[in-house]
């Protein structure tokens, strides 16, 4: 398990020709299903805007390195626009209210911990202000939406304890 | 002259900023905004206006001078950034990411796609290897055009863009749209789709690498059959390698 954060600014290299194409700059996270759809990637070359490699074409991230496919992995999000339709980067969903069923504030999200040989996200980190810290498991989320993040009351029995 | 050099400051970094922001969201309609380049973009409209103020005090430069050199300096420090290497913009996030994870207690244990290499590298299952011809079964692709991510046309150009004969505007047409299907929500989650389909962009990808290659003149003397024996040669490499790998395992 890993958090979304630190995936951040690693290399992305390509298993087949061997060549640094870029840095990884997030993750989009299908939000129906928690699933990670998609790396963003920084691409070499300062103006070019970001891409976008799906999941199913990195081979391996570790602590030094992502390694995807080939070069033709990264894809324009202008061209697949359907990428954004399906997810959302974590860069917004770090931010939002966490807020029960119920009505009870938890916090604001500010990471999401990531199951990498799941390909899933499996908790989200809510700081509720003080320094406490919680991590929602993501079956206690009913919804992410754009402006919240609606957990089950049990997520709130979970403060409790 | 203080206040008037602070206040040229801020405002080429105001204007620096609003003029990224817009030329970001017009040429990249829908991209999330790259927060570096922002950081990039501030840092670069500063550091330019303050060296500039510094050189308009000494050589009393007029307003208009001081905002065309401003310019010129953010232009040319750019320049050297973008071709000295410097990587201005993902340092500070590098480093942030990097002090957030220090201290954590997390697991960092690398990961390896097992949807995509493990199971057909080991046990060498049908869509992991190339046939006699090198190319993919395409009966199994049009199985399933029945589902209704995948339309027929787009079967078509697959099994096309695969064929000998195929140019690169077709392998780039199939490339991207195996790109679409490999992030569609109901077909990622079929492992078995999914390995065929990372199987197929491999194989595109490296036809298209040589296609490429011919197109910008450095392979006129190579025919199709050598073309066919250069995919066939380095997607055996790619799967000998990777055969080995999980067999040591």
């Amino acid at each position: 398990m890993i958090r979304a954060y630190e995936l951040m600014g690693r290399p992305v290299i390509t298993v087949d020709e061997g060549v640094i194409v870029g840095e990884t700059a997030g993750v989009i996270i299908d939000t129906a299903s928690t699933d990670v759809a998609a790396l963003i990637v920084n691409v070499i070359g300062r103006f070019t805007p970001p891409k976008a490699v799906p999941y199913a074409l990195i081979q391996g991230i570790g602590d030094d390195a992502v390694i995807i496919e080939n070069a033709s992995s990264l894809a324009d999000f202008g061209a697949l626009p359907e990428i954004l339709d399906i997810g959302r980067p974590d860069s917004e969903i770090r931010g939002i209210k966490a807020i029960t069923r119920t009505g009870r504030l938890l916090g604001i999200v500010v990471d999401l911990m990531i199951d990498l040989d799941a390909g899933k996200v499996v908790a989200y980190e809510v700081q509720d202000g003080a320094d406490a810290a919680l991590l929602v498991r993501a079956e206690q989320v009913i919804t992410v939406g754009r402006q919240a993040l609606i957990t089950t009351a049990e997520a709130c029995a979970h403060i409790a304890e | 002259m203080f206040h008037f050099a602070m206040s040229t400051v801020s405002m080429s970094v105001c204007i620096t900023l609003t003029i990224a922001v817009i030329a970001h969201a017009t040429l990249n309609y829908g991209t999330p905004a790259p927060r570096p380049f922002l950081i990039y973009s501030g840092a670069v409209a500063a550091a330019s206006s303050v060296t500039v103020i510094g050189l308009a005090l000494v050589a009393r430069l007029s307003i208009t001078q001081t905002l065309m050199l401003t310019t010129a300096f953010a232009v040319v420090l750019a320049l050297l950034c973008e071709y000295a290497g410097v990587d201005v913009r993902v340092a500070p996030v590098y480093l942030a990411a990097r002090a957030a994870g220090a201290g954590e207690k997390y697991d960092r244990v690398g990961m390896v796609n097992s949807v995509t290499w493990a199971p057909a590298a080991i046990s060498g299952s049908a869509p992991e290897r190339p046939d006699e011809d090198g190319d993919l079964h395409t009966d199994a692709l049009f199985d399933y055009a029945r589902l209704p991510a995948i339309s027929y046309e787009e079967c078509e150009l697959l099994a096309r863009a695969q064929r000998e004969g195929a140019d690169l505007h077709e392998v780039d047409r199939a490339l991207a749209v195996l790109m679409r299907l490999l992030i569609h929500p109901t077909l990622a989650r079929d492992p078995d789709l999914t390995r065929y389909l990372v199987d197929f962009q491999r194989r595109l990808h490296a036809r298209r690498a040589i296609l490429s290659m011919q197109a910008s003149g450095q392979g006129d003397d190579i025919g199709q059959s050598a073309v066919q024996a250069q995919v066939q040669a380095r997607l055996a490499r790619l799967y000998s390698s990777l055969r080995e790998e999980y067999s040591d395992d």
